[in-house]
């Protein structure tokens, strides 16, 4: 007997099988209009699980019943299995309606040409009274960003850097001053763009290690510095490990409080993976990033609980009330808590920054420089005549982790930084698409400043 | 086209409703007297008992729910009267009180007026009798698919509630919506996830009602220190095959169809005009049955999987299920076997056709396996502490 699946609405992409289903079986998937569709299974289905009825794209809506029940997080093909491996719902984080609503707007969104946008931004970058090295620092640091799918901090950042930088809050043209005679660093940021303080930083710190074998840098009177995985990469690529932290405004609540006390400070960990590969660990220690909050309550959107308290302290799955509020931080309460605590010692305390809640947020409209502070480290192995072997051994445990796909049915496990260099191998060959709220502002910003936006490629994809 | 149950008949009530059922009810206002409405409801055959779970103790919204519901189980369409029994007389006459507007019959009787159980029981056993009696020899007349409100459940889902029982129940209140009838589900708590589709089923008004609901059953499990979210779905949905918290809910909204939604009801309330309903009521089957029952529901289509054996009391309710190993194992609870369109031999319209055939049966008299085994059972819900 031919094994059976069913498709609940016309639409649908996936259909439910009826039995157990084994790899190479064909399905006879009774279609919502009364048609057969025979679907080749491409691996074992347990009975009442989904198989794919065609292609979905990475990103895409999953539609069952007629609605999105969730969006792919991989490239899905016919016959597949498609299950908590491959899905995401929309609750858990995926915006399948926007998906969805994408799907709908025929035309392809247009591309722009990765090196175009980022000349424009240095372009208007010096146009807003920047150095020519923090424009430059700028441009790369967004452009990085944008391009690896940390949009978060890509783009997006260019209007209110600009605001930051117009209200007097930030010294566009400040030059950070460094200063030490041996592997520790102490720079001082005087108030320039947080990304220019920390890319010298970390150019001074790589240099010294190179000499030394280890340097730390210090930095204090800086402010907000992009994602930090721009910053560790940069001494990742010149063969050494870094290790970058940074504190910032508070958003998270000591446990059992309402008020913030501490930041989401961000950590990275990067460190070569051989030719132009690195291994990249960039994130902040709150559940989510903080901009994953505002983009929800931007839209009046609704987001999981776990992700932030309100304002008295109750777990919301209002964007608008939890940005009132407190976000939560990884590993619990408490954990987590000791953990930034921990960060805010090494990247705050230590440099003699600005901590706590003495750091003005921006958030709240405050137009004071933010005067927070960075860590960097930077290792070089080649001093133990150890390089080449240490990212041996980094590949060795790479293939390990790989060795293990498939084990539970999910994804195949990477090591942090494969998507993103992955991201932007592609978006430097096939141009980027930019979220069309981010378009708007850029748009604004080109006319405010006189620099017009580069066109729009035309892309074959 | 051949209208929907035809021949349809229906007994005619005081406030202008057609009943299928012309039953008896002996109705305990408090739990103090459920031994005496037992007795009574035992002593006459064709007479049904509705007991009290608690009725003492009670305040404000908790015990306006409970007031409401007994009220409008009394006057329920399928019941010819009733016999409100209290202890006292007060807290039968605030039953009564609410039956008043409709113009149905409803009797009193106080165990402490009485003078003890002997003569309560006497009294209300001629009463009761008595009403058995005149309903015995009421004539039907003819009645209409649209006067029809059909309750929609399910419970004791499993993998194949989602794919083939529930669309199925969806399919057929689509097809009672299309005839101008009224249909209720319920159930809020297993709609998150789902709000975005509820939506674009409802107006603005109606669609932050939902949302309200939603977020309130929500947030009483959170003061438990249960996210439902974060729970959901559970290591049972995952190995049967449910990937995420919106396929879950979607596979509980399939029994309500397409139909747009007509407004939130609280507990036990009536529907205002025809339509599809939501009814704010807690999942749990029996005190789910008796809120839809409240509401007026003429009967109701409960959809299972590993199958959940109750019914309502006043409601007849049909067991529906796709499960082929339930539908031998539980065969004498299950009204409506769909198993067929799960082993690939039947059509999501036949098991609609199936169902349509099935209902017609109930409507025009006949009994259910839970009317057939007694699985019927009333507990109204708690909103509230006692004091």
């Amino acid at each position: 007997m031919s094994k059976i699946a069913l498709q609940l609405a016309a639409s649908d992409c996936v259909a439910s099988v009826l039995a157990d289903v084994q790899q190479g079986d064909v399905v006879a998937v009774q279609r919502h209009d009364g048609s057969v569709q025979q679907v080749a299974a491409q691996a074992h289905i347990p009975f009442g699980h989904k198989i794919a009825l065609e292609d979905v794209r990475s990103g895409a809506a999953i539609l069952k019943y007629g609605v999105p029940i969730g969006c792919a997080t991989q490239t899905i093909t016919t016959g597949q299995h498609v299950h908590v491996h491959n899905v995401r719902g929309i609750m858990g984080g995926c915006s399948a309606n926007e998906s969805a609503a994408q799907e709908v707007a025929a035309p392809p969104a247009p591309r722009y040409d990765v090196v175009a946008l980022q000349a424009w931004v240095e372009r208007v970058s010096l146009a807003s009274g920047f150095s020519q090295s923090a424009a430059h620092d700028m441009a790369e640091a967004l452009m990085d960003a944008e391009s690896s799918g940390v949009a978060t901090h890509g783009l997006r950042r260019l209007a209110p850097y600009l605001q930051r930088v117009a209200s007097g809050a930030v010294n566009a043209g400040a030059t950070p001053h460094v200063s030490g005679a041996a592997a520790l660093l102490s720079i001082d940021g005087h108030n320039a763009p947080g990304v220019h303080v920390i890319r010298v930083a970390a150019d001074a710190v790589a240099q010294r290690a190179q000499h030394l074998g280890a340097s730390v840098g210090l930095v204090r009177h800086s402010n907000h510095a992009g994602a930090l995985g721009w910053a560790a990469n940069r001494i990742a690529r010149q063969g050494m490990v870094a290790l970058v932290l940074s504190n910032g405004p508070a958003l998270i609540a000591p446990p059992g409080s309402t008020v913030p006390f501490l930041s989401n400070s961000p950590i990275a960990i990067a460190a070569p993976l051989g030719a132009d590969a690195t291994f990249l660990l960039d994130m902040a220690t709150s559940t989510v990033s903080r901009d994953r909050v505002r983009q929800a309550a931007e839209k009046n959107a609704q987001i999981p609980l776990g992700w932030a308290l309100d304002a008295s302290g109750t777990p919301t799955s209002d964007a608008v009330a939890a940005m009132a509020g407190s976000m939560l931080p990884i590993g619990g309460p408490a954990r987590g808590f000791a953990l930034i605590l921990g960060l805010e010692l090494l990247s705050g305390v230590l440099p003699g920054a600005l901590t706590d809640i003495l750091v003005p947020s921006k958030d709240k409209g405050s137009i004071q420089p933010e005067g927070i502070g960075h860590f960097i480290l930077a290792v070089d192995p080649a001093h133990l005549n150890d390089r080449e072997a240490f990212i041996q051994r980094l590949q060795q445990l790479e293939q390990r982790l790989v060795g293990q796909s498939g084990s539970g049915g999910g994804p195949t496990p990477r090591l942090p930084g494969r998507r993103r260099q992955q991201l932007r191998e592609q978006a430097q060959q096939q141009g980027l698409v930019i979220a069309s709220a981010t378009l708007q502002t850029l748009t604004q910003i080109a006319r405010d400043t006189g620099c017009p936006l580069p066109a729009a490629r035309e892309v074959s994809s | 086209m051949k209208p929907l149950f035809k021949g349809l008949h229906g007994f005619r009530r005081a406030d202008g409703t057609l009943g299928l059922r012309n039953r008896v009810i002996v109705l305990a206002a408090a739990d103090n007297v459920n031994p005496l409405a037992r007795a009574i409801a035992a002593a006459v055959p064709g007479s049904t008992f509705i007991p009290a779970t608690f009725g003492r103790g009670q305040l404000g919204a908790d015990l306006e729910v409970t007031l409401r519901t007994q009220a409008n189980l009394a006057c329920h369409p399928n019941v010819y009267g009733a016999l409100i029994v209290s202890f006292e007389p007060a807290s039968s006459e605030r039953i009564a009180e609410r039956t008043k507007g409709p113009g149905r019959r409803v009797h009193e009787l106080s165990l402490l007026q009485a003078g003890g159980h002997a003569a309560a029981l006497a009294s209300g056993t001629a009463t009761v009798s008595r009403m058995v009696e005149h309903a015995a020899s009421q004539k039907a007349e003819p009645m209409s698919a649209s006067e029809l409100v059909i309750g929609l459940e399910c419970g004791g889902s499993d993998a194949t509630s989602g794919l083939v029982s529930n669309p199925a129940v969806g399919l057929v209140s689509d097809v009672l919506i299309a005839a101008g009838a009224t249909t209720v589900y319920s159930e809020p708590v297993e709609l998150i996830g789902c709000e975005p589709m509820l939506d674009a089923r409802s107006s603005p008004d109606v669609s932050a009602a939902i949302r309200q609901s939603i977020a309130r059953y929500r947030q009483i499990a959170l003061d438990a220190g249960v996210d439902l979210v974060g729970i959901n779905p559970t290591a049972d949905n995952l190995a049967g095959g449910l990937t995420t918290i919106e396929e879950k809910s979607m596979g509980a909204l399939a029994k309500t169809g397409t139909a747009p939604i007509q407004g939130v009801l609280e507990y036990g309330a009536r529907p205002a005009h025809p339509g599809l309903w939501l009814m704010d009521a807690p999942a749990g089957a029996v005190e789910n049955l008796t809120a839809l029952s409240a509401g007026g529901c003429h009967a109701i289509l409960f959809s299972s999987g590993s199958v959940n054996p109750s019914g309502s009391a006043v409601a007849p309710t049909l067991k529906v299920c796709a499960n082929p190993l339930s539908c031998r194992s539980m065969a004498e609870h299950i009204d409506v076997d769909l198993s067929a369109v799960l082993l690939g031999q039947a059509s999501m319209d036949w098991a609609k056709e199936e169902l349509l055939i099935n209902l017609d049966t109930v409507l025009k008299g006949g009994d259910t396996k839970a009317d057939i085994l007694g699985y019927t059972e009333t507990r109204i819900s708690r909103f509230g502490l006692s004091v």
